[in-house]
C-alpha cells in the first residue's frame, strides 16, 4: 500500500489539534499542577485545561472558518480565560500565527514553521524572556527551530524533531534559576525542577503531532 | 477627568481595593476593575479582554491609568492594549505603584482633575511615603511640585555658611544624608544672590544656589518633624558640615583658593599593563560613544520601569566597583564612587528624565541622557571647582546608567593623529579597530591587567595603564593638555612640568634604542649567555600572522589558535576552508613548527552554529575539549582538516583543557578514527603526528607524568592554570594578587610538569602570556622549560635578555621563586 506523506496543515487538522490539546491537558492537569506547585503557584494545570476547554466549547463555531480565524478564535479565548501568565503568552502566540494563516485553508510546512516562528517571536516579546530564564521559551525556541524543513522532509517528521527539541529544552530548565514569571521570586530555590510551562510546551507539539492524518 | 482602571489576580481584591477608592472619592471618579478568571471570575487569574473592555468603559479625553498587581497582570494588561484600536491606545498609562496604596492615591488626585502623568507620580508617591514611614531609603523620587508649597507654608531659619568653599560637594552631600530621615518637605534658597528654593534632597540643586563661604540661607520645612529637622539643620551648618571650621573671621589664604584640595583624594598611578613611555595628547574616548536611540514611545509606564530598573543596576554596579577599588587600592580611592553614587539618587535627575519620557515620549535611553547632560552641563558652568568636578562625576554616572540600560557602543572614532587614548575600558573589538600609527598609549579607566583588552595591548606594544580612575579623579580627562605615562610603573602624569617632559622623553628614548638593538639581533636562536639553547616561539590567532612572526625573530608557531576559523560566521567552516587556512601557514612556515590547537570555545565564546546549555560558570563548563566531545563531528571534521594540511608540513596537534588520562585517550580516539577513515579514503595526510596537550587544569598538571607517556609534547597555559589554581577570575579586578603566574604555587605545578616530562623526555613549552614576561621568561628556563611561545612583538626582547643570562643563574633564580610564599616576593627576587 502506498504510504501518504503529510505535508500541510488544514483546517481539519488544527481542529483536530485543539481537541486534542483540551483532552492532553485535562489529562495532563496534576502532572502540570505538580511542578508549577513546586516552583510557582500551582495552578499551571488548571489554568492550561480551562483555557482549551474553552477552547473546545469554541470550536463549533469555529470548525469551518479559515485556520487564521481558527488561530485568533483561540488565541481570544486563551486571552481570557487561562487566568496565569500562560494566558497571555500562548495567547499572543496564536494571535501572532493567525496573521500569517488569514485567509488559509491549508498551510504548507514551510508556511507552518514561518508562522509558528511569527507566533513565537510575539510571545517572546510579549513575556521579555530569552533562553536560559526557565520559562516555555526554553522549549518553543529549539523546537520551532527543529521545525524547520529539511530535504525530502514531512510535516510529521518536523514534528517529531521538534518533539525531541522541545523534551531536551524541557530538560534542560531543571537546573536552571528561574529570572521570569513567578518562579523567579524563588530565586535559587527554583532550581532542580522543570518548568511547567516547558511541559504544557511539549504537550501542545504533541497534540499536533496526533491531530495529524495517520499515513 | 482621568479614568482608573485596576487589574488584578483576585476579584475579592480588586472589588475590596475599589471600595477603599469610592471611600475618598465618592462617585464622580471613572473606576473599573478587571480581576479574576473563570466562572463569575472566582478563580485567580487575569483577562485581557476583559481588561480592554474595562479600558474602554472609563476612558474619556483625559485617558486612563491603570493599575496591576503582580506577574501576569502585567503581561495581560500589555496584551489588553494589543485589541485597542491605535487611537484608543495613545492616552493609556501603565503605572508601576503599589496596587493598593497606588490605587488611593492615584484614584484622590484624579478625582481632583490632574492629568495622568500626575496621577501616575502621585500614586508612585504612595510608596515613598510608606518607605519614609517605616524609616527606609526611598527608591522613589519626591514630586517636586510639593517644593513651592513647603516654601510658603513652612517654618523657617537664617544661616550663615562659614565653609571655606562654601557649600560645595562634600558638605552638600553630608547635608542631603543628614536630612533623609526627615518626613518634611525642606527647601533651601540662597538670600545672598537671590537663588532658589531648591530641594534638599537634590545635589544637583543645591549646587545650582551657588553657595559660597558667608553667603547667607534660608531653609524653609513644612511636615511634622519640621521644627527638629531645622534644628537639626542649624546644627550642622553652623558646625561646617564636616569641613574643618576657619578661624574666626579668617579668609582662605591666597594660595588654597588658586588651587583648591581636590575630593577625593588623588594618586598618581594606576596598574601597569603595557611597557614603554607614551607622551602626548589625550582623546577622551567617552563622549559620543553611546548610539543613543533616537525614537519615540507610545507607552511611558514600561520605559519608566526600564529607567528604574537601569539606575538600581548601575548603582549596584557601582557599590561592587567601589567594593573592589576599595580591596585593591584601598578606602581613600573609592571615595569617588561615593560621590557617584550621591549623584545616581539625585531626584531632580530622574524626575527630569522621567518628565521627558512622558511629556516628550522619548525612549529611555534618549531621556535619560537628556536629562543627565542638562544636569552635567549646569554643574559645569558654576563657578565652584568642586561643583565643576561634579560636571564630570554627573556625565560619568550617565553612561554608566546607558550601559545599564543595554546601549550600543559606537565603534571608537578614527583618529586622524597620534594620541593617548583614556576609555573607561575597551572591549577586544573596540581594540581591534584602533589605528595603531596615531594610538601613542592607553590609559584605562577601569580594565584589569590579565583582562582580554589589556592582553591585547601588551600584544600590541601600546603603553598601557589600567584601573587609572583616581589618577583623573576630580578632573575630566578633557581638560589635560598633555599626558604621560609610563606603562611599567603604572605612573600617569597630568600636564607634566617641563624637567619631568625631559626626563620622560630621555628615557623613551633609551627604551627606543634598546627596542631597536632588540630587533637587531632577534633572527639569532633563542639561548642563555652559555649556550643553553630555548626554542622561542610564536602565538598567532589568524593565518595572515604566520609571516610577521617569523620577521619577529619566531622559530616556529608555538601556539595557533584555531579559533579565528569558527567565530563570527553563522555555520561551521567546512574541511575545506580550514584546510586552505592551515595549508596557507605551512607554506609561511616552510620546513618550521607549527603547533595546531584544536577548537577552544564554550563558557564565554559562543558559535552561532553550536547550541550549547547555559552555563553558570561558564569557565568550569563546557568548554574547548569538552565541547568538541559534545560535537564530535565539528572535532573530527577540524581533526581531517588538520591532518590533511599538514601533509608535507611540520604540524603538530595540541588538545586544549584536557583534565585527565581519560580526556587524552578520548580525543586521541577521535583522531585514530579519523586517520583510519583518510587512510580508507586514500586521502594523503600527515601521520603519524605529534599530538601534545595544554597543560591548564591542575588536575592535568598534578597527573603530568601519566600524560607525558601518551604525549608528544606539553604546553603550559600559564593564564588558565593560574586562574584555575588560584580560583581567581582573571576578568576581577578585585583579585590582582592571585591572577599572577608567578605565583609560587604556579611555579610549583610547572615544576612538576617539568619533572614528570623529563621521564619520559617530553618537551614542555609555556604558551601563556607569562612567557613574554621577562623575569617570569627566566624563572621558566631555570625551572627546566624548553620551549617559550609567545606574542611576537615580545621575541626580540625576551631573547635578548635570555642572552644577558647564564643557565646557572636562572636556575638559581628558579629555585629562590619556588621557596617564595607569595607572587610578590618572587616579584622581588629581582629588584
Ligand atoms: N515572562 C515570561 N515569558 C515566558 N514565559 C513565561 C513568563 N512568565 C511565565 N512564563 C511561563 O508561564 C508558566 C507559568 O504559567 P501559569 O502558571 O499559567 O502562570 P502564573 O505564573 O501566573 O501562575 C511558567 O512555567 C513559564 O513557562
Ligand atoms: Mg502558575
Amino acid at each position: 500500500m502506498e504510504t501518504m506523506t503529510v505535508n500541510s496543515l488544514d483546517s481539519a487538522t488544527v481542529v483536530r489539534w485543539m481537541q486534542h490539546c483540551a483532552e492532553t491537558y485535562q489529562q495532563h492537569k496534576d502532572e502540570l499542577t505538580a511542578l508549577d506547585a513546586a516552583i510557582g503557584d500551582a495552578d499551571h494545570g488548571a489554568n492550561m485545561a480551562r483555557g482549551f476547554t474553552a477552547v473546545q466549547g469554541k470550536l463549533d463555531g469555529l470548525k469551518d472558518k479559515d485556520i487564521g480565524a481558527i488561530f485568533k478564535g483561540v488565541a481570544m479565548t486563551l486571552i481570557s480565560t487561562v487566568g496565569g501568565a500562560s494566558g497571555p503568552l500562548y495567547g499572543t502566540f496564536f494571535l501572532q500565527a493567525a496573521s500569517g494563516a488569514n485567509g488559509k485553508t491549508s498551510l504548507t510546512q514551510e508556511e507552518v514553521a514561518a508562522d509558528f516562528a511569527a507566533g513565537l517571536k510575539g510571545l517572546m516579546s510579549r513575556g521579555k524572556a530569552v533562553v536560559g530564564e526557565k520559562t516555555m521559551v526554553d522549549a518553543l525556541v529549539p523546537a520551532l527551530d527543529a521545525l524547520k524543513p529539511v530535504a525530502n522532509d514531512t510535516l510529521a517528521a518536523a514534528l517529531d524533531r521538534a518533539i525531541a527539541a522541545a523534551r531536551k529544552g524541557a530538560d534542560s530548565t531543571v537546573p536552571m534559576v528561574a529570572k521570569k514569571g513567578r518562579a523567579s521570586y524563588l530565586g535559587e530555590r527554583s532550581a532542580g525542577h522543570m518548568d511547567p510551562g516547558c511541559l504544557s510546551s511539549v504537550l501542545l507539539l504533541e497534540a499536533l503531532k496526533q491531530a495529524l492524518p495517520s499515513g | 477627568m482621568v479614568g482608573l482602571v485596576l487589574v488584578s489576580h483576585s476579584r475579592a481584591l480588586a472589588l475590596a481595593t475599589q471600595e477603599l477608592v469610592r471611600s475618598m472619592t465618592g462617585p464622580a471618579l471613572p473606576l473599573a476593575i478587571a480581576a479574576g478568571v473563570g466562572e463569575e471570575h472566582r478563580e485567580l487569574g487575569t483577562d485581557a479582554v476583559e481588561i480592554s473592555e474595562a479600558i474602554l468603559s472609563v476612558q474619556g479625553p483625559e485617558g486612563v491609568v491603570v493599575l496591576m498587581d503582580m506577574g501576569s497582570a502585567v503581561l495581560s494588561s500589555e496584551t489588553a492594549l494589543d485589541l485597542l484600536d491605535e487611537s484608543a491606545r495613545a492616552n493609556i498609562t501603565f503605572c508601576p505603584a503599589p496596587f493598593v496604596e497606588g490605587a488611593v492615591a492615584a484614584g484622590v488626585t484624579a478625582n481632583l482633575g490632574a492629568p495622568r502623568e500626575e496621577v501616575c507620580r502621585e500614586a508612585l508617591a504612595s510608596l515613598q511615603q510608606k518607605n519614609h514611614a517605616l524609616a527606609e531609603k526611598s527608591s522613589t523620587p519626591a514630586p517636586s511640585e510639593a517644593l513651592q508649597k513647603a516654601d510658603a507654608a513652612g517654618q523657617t531659619i537664617r544661616l550663615t555658611v562659614p565653609n571655606l568653599h562654601g557649600l560645595h560637594a562634600r558638605p552638600a552631600a553630608r547635608l542631603i544624608s543628614e536630612t533623609r530621615p526627615f518626613h518634611a518637605e525642606i527647601t533651601v534658597r540662597n538670600l545672598t544672590n537671590q537663588r532658589g528654593p531648591v530641594s534638599v534632597r537634590s545635589l544637583s540643586s543645591l549646587a545650582s544656589l551657588e553657595i559660597l563661604q558667608d553667603n547667607e540661607i534660608e531653609v524653609a520645612a513644612t511636615g511634622d518633624d519640621a521644627s527638629s529637622a531645622l534644628e537639626k539643620i542649624s546644627g550642622l551648618v553652623k558646625g561646617g558640615l564636616g569641613d574643618p571650621l576657619p578661624p574666626r573671621n579668617g579668609k582662605a589664604p591666597a594660595a588654597a583658593q588658586a588651587e583648591p584640595p581636590v575630593t577625593p583624594k588623588q594618586t598618581d598611578r594606576g596598574v601597569p599593563v603595557a611597557e614603554g613611555i607614551a607622551i602626548g595628547p589625550g582623546t577622551h574616548l567617552e563622549e559620543a560613544d553611546f548610539e543613543i536611540p533616537q525614537n519615540k514611545i507610545e507607552n511611558d509606564a514600561p520605559e519608566i520601569a526600564r529607567l528604574q530598573k537601569a539606575v538600581a543596576d548601575a548603582r549596584e554596579a557601582l557599590a561592587t566597583r567601589q567594593a573592589q577599588m576599595r580591596a585593591t587600592v584601598g578606602a581613600a580611592h573609592a571615595e569617588i564612587y561615593e560621590a557617584q553614587a550621591l549623584a545616581l539618587q539625585d531626584p531632580e535627575l530622574i524626575d527630569r528624565a522621567i518628565s521627558f519620557i512622558r511629556a516628550d515620549h522619548d525612549n529611555t535611553a534618549l531621556a535619560w541622557s537628556r536629562a543627565n547632560e542638562e544636569i552635567a552641563r549646569r554643574y559645569e558652568s558654576l563657578q565652584d571647582p568642586y561643583f565643576r568636578a561634579r560636571g564630570a562625576d554627573m556625565k560619568d554616572i550617565g553612561r554608566q546608567v546607558l550601559e545599564a540600560l543595554g546601549v550600543k557602543r559606537a565603534p571608537a572614532k578614527p583618529l586622524s593623529e597620534p594620541r593617548i587614548l583614556v576609555a573607561p575600558d575597551f572591549a577586544p573589538s573596540q581594540i581591534a579597530s584602533l589605528e595603531r600609527k596615531f594610538v601613542l598609549g592607553v590609559i584605562l579607566l577601569d580594565g584589569g591587567p590579565t583582562a582580554h583588552s589589556s592582553i591585547l595591548l601588551r600584544a600590541l606594544n601600546i603603553p598601557t595603564v589600567v584601573q587609572a580612575r583616581e589618577v583623573f579623579a576630580g578632573r575630566s580627562p578633557d581638560s589635560v593638555q598633555t599626558l604621560a605615562l609610563d606603562g611599567s610603573t603604572g605612573k600617569v602624569w597630568l600636564d607634566p612640568a617641563a624637567e619631568v617632559l625631559a626626563d620622560l622623553r630621555a628615557r623613551q628614548v633609551d627604551q627606543r634604542q634598546r627596542a631597536a638593538e632588540d630587533k637587531e639581533s632577534c633572527l639569532q636562536p633563542g639561548a642563555t649567555l652559555d649556550g643553553h639553547r630555548v626554542e622561542i616561539l610564536a602565538n598567532i590567532g589568524h593565518a595572515s600572522e604566520a609571516r610577521e612572526a617569523l620577521q619577529a625573530g619566531a622559530e616556529g608557531v608555538g601556539l595557533l589558535r584555531t579559533e579565528f576559523l569558527f567565530l563570527e560566521r553563522d555555520s561551521a567552516p567546512t574541511e575545506e576552508e580550514q584546510m586552505e587556512a592551515l595549508r596557507s601557514i605551512g607554506v609561511e612556515l616552510k620546513e618550521k613548527p607549527l603547533t595546531v590547537r584544536t577548537l577552544d570555545v564554550g563558557g564565554d565564546k559562543k558559535l552561532p552554529y553550536v547550541q550549547l546549555a547555559p552555563e553558570e560558570n561558564p569557565f568550569l563548563g563546557v568548554r574547548a575539549i569538552r565541547l568538541c566531545f559534545q560535537q564530535e563531528d565539528l572535532f573530527a571534521t577540524q581533526l581531517r582538516a588538520i591532518l590533511r594540511a599538514g601533509h608535507q608540513h611540520e604540524f603538530q596537534i595540541m588538545f586544549p583543557m584536557i583534565a585527565d588520562l581519560s580526556d587524552l585517550r578520548r580525543a586521541k580516539a577521535v583522531l585514530e578514527k579519523v586517520h583510519l577513515q583518510l587512510e580508507h579514503e586514500k586521502i594523503p595526510h600527515l601521520w603519524p603526528i605529534k599530538t601534545g596537550i595544554m597543560v591548564e587544569i591542575p588536575s592535568a598538571a598534578i597527573a603530568a607524568e601519566a600524560l607525558a607517556e601518551q604525549v608528544d609534547f606539553f604546553s603550559i597555559g600559564t593564564n588558565d592554570l593560574t586562574q584555575y589554581a588560584l580560583a581567581a577570575d582573571r576578568g576581577n579586578p578585585a583579585l590582582l594578587p592571585y591572577q599572577d603566574s608567578l605565583h609560587p604555587a604556579v611555579l610549583h605545578l610547572i615544576q612538576h610538569v617539568v619533572k614528570g616530562a623529563a621521564r619520559f623526555n617530553r618537551p614542555v613549552a609555556i604558551c601563556g602570556e607569562a612567557a613574554s614576561d621577562e623575569l617570569a621568561a627566566l624563572i621558566f628556563v631555570g625551572l627546566g622549560v624548553h620551549e617559550l611561545s609567545m606574542t611576537r612583538t615580545k621575541i626580540a626582547r625576551i631573547k635578548s635578555v635570555l642572552r644577558q643570562h647564564k643557565l646557572g643563574d636562572v636556575q638559581q633564580l628558579a629555585e629562590k621563586a619556588l621557596a617564595c610564599h607569595t607572587a610578590g616576593e618572587v616579584r622581588a627576587l629581582l629588584r
